[in-house]
């Protein structure tokens, strides 16, 4: 719809069509699915917004106090996951389907002709829950996580990054944000993040190779993805996937 | 029509934030969304979290005005946190939470009914505040002060504009705020 729609619409909702020009939107507004669900939209904005922009305050000083009150009542709770990582269960599953999908990917890459990029195959997308309670960046976050599991990679970035900024320690930050720089083709960036954590001891040591040999993947530099993908071991939850792109990149 | 339960006094309380009533709250219910959650692949700490998003799901729909507590509160509160956790698990892609057998809180109820309506309101202040959040400065900062109450006039007078200028930026802001809303994989799936 044109701007100049959308202020049509503004004025009938304001009451402020009159004569002709009236007769002429409701007309057109039982013909125009379109338009109609743009009154509605408009209707609903006006009559929401203005409650949600003013008690948005008061539910966050609710939300904290919650947070405090709560504690003493869930004594036995365990810190949320905070993982890139799958689940044991996950990765079981996840092995057992990858096995079974094999074949199946060998079969197709070897029969589509229009084929989707190794990337796109390879890339996947695990949710992530970066919430940790306690943390005072809690609703940034929450967005990062809401955005991250919509797969909204670019929308993450500028949420994550002051966070990582302040928190320059935190390796998880730094490989989702390394993914979400992939995601949005911004290798320099990616690469920045990745390689400290790669040549790092972390945990996320080997979720950092596999999103750098990712990174090249994308950019169809195959030399150095196999470089890449050859470092991650038997022991890391990539391994076999790693060795199943070297085999069909080792073919090509 | 139906009358406030005795009850409301929680819904008072979430308003008002008075901590020893929401204390009260804790007290009384936590074990048994606890129970309810850990008996469905969750951890306490699932259980926690769904609680508070539960009671600021309630505060922000008693502030709409047009809420009526008519039931106990355990039971419209137990319904919340059981139709929040199912909604997790069913994105998770989890096992659904199993009916604990309790008629009061099956579907087609009044209890179901009341909690219903507090999440399906909550789902879209959440998507209408991520979704205002995307815009720019520019058209937040209008539409902030034109939906604070002020007429456009001293809208503009505020962010040294025409009047014209603000009325017409105001409907390009909720032009891309309407798009921004019904591009989003959510929408389709709320009420309106």
């Amino acid at each position: 719809m044109t701007d100049e729609q959308y202020h049509i619409i503004d004025q009938y909702i304001n009451n402020q069509l009159e004569g002709e020009a009236l007769l002429a939107f409701e007309l057109q507004l039982q013909q125009d699915a379109e338009l109609a669900e743009a009154v509605r939209l408009f209707t609903t904005l006006n009559n929401e917004m203005p409650a949600i922009i003013k008690n948005k305050p008061g539910g966050e000083v609710l939300k904290k106090n919650l947070q405090q009150i709560s504690e003493p009542h869930f004594k036995n709770k365990q810190a949320p996951v905070v993982s890139l990582k799958k689940s044991k269960i996950y990765q079981i599953a996840a092995v057992a389907a990858m096995l079974i999908a094999m074949a199946g990917i060998v079969f197709w890459q070897l029969t589509k002709p229009d084929k989707v990029s190794l990337y796109a195959q390879y890339a996947g997308h695990s949710e992530i829950d970066l919430v940790s309670r306690g943390s005072i960046e809690q609703e940034a976050l929450a967005k990062a996580t809401e955005y991250y599991n919509n797969g909204e990679y670019a929308t993450v970035i500028p949420l994550l990054q002051p966070i990582l900024d302040k928190d320059s320690t935190n390796n998880q930050y730094r490989v989702i944000l390394g993914r979400c720089y992939i995601e949005t083709n911004n290798y320099e960036n990616a690469f920045a993040q990745l390689n400290s954590v790669a040549a790092s001891t972390s945990a996320y040591k080997y979720e950092a190779v596999w999103l750098t040999a990712l990174a090249w993947l994308k950019q169809n530099k195959n030399a150095e993805c196999i470089n890449a993908l050859k470092t991650i071991p038997e022991s890391d939850d990539h391994y076999t996937e790693a060795q199943e792109l070297l085999k069909i990149l080792n073919d090509k | 029509m139906a009358k406030p339960h005795p009850d409301t006094k929680y819904i008072e309380a979430l308003v008002n934030n008075n901590t020893a009533l929401i204390n009260e709250i804790y007290t009384r219910f936590a074990d048994k969304i606890t129970f309810m959650v850990t008996q469905n692949s969750g951890a306490e700490a699932d259980a926690a979290d769904v609680m508070q998003d539960a009671l600021v799901a309630v505060y922000h729909k008693a502030l709409s005005g047009n809420f009526l507590l008519s039931c106990p509160f355990e039971a419209f509160l137990y319904t919340i946190c059981r139709n929040l956790w199912l909604m997790q698990l069913r994105k998770k892609s989890r096992q659904p939470v199993t009916n604990n057998g309790d008629v009061q809180y099956d579907k087609g109820t009044d209890i179901f009914k009341e909690a219903e309506a507090v999440i399906n309101n909550n789902e879209r202040r959440l998507l209408l505040e991520k979704k205002f959040d995307l815009l720019g400065e520019g058209c937040r900062k209008v539409l902030e002060l034109a939906w604070s109450g002020k007429p456009l006039e001293e809208v503009a007078s505020l962010l040294n504009n025409t009047y014209a200028y603000i009325r017409k930026k105001k409907s390009e802001c909720m032009g891309r705020l309407a798009e921004l809303i019904k591009q989003s994989p959510e929408y389709k799936t709320l009420l309106w």
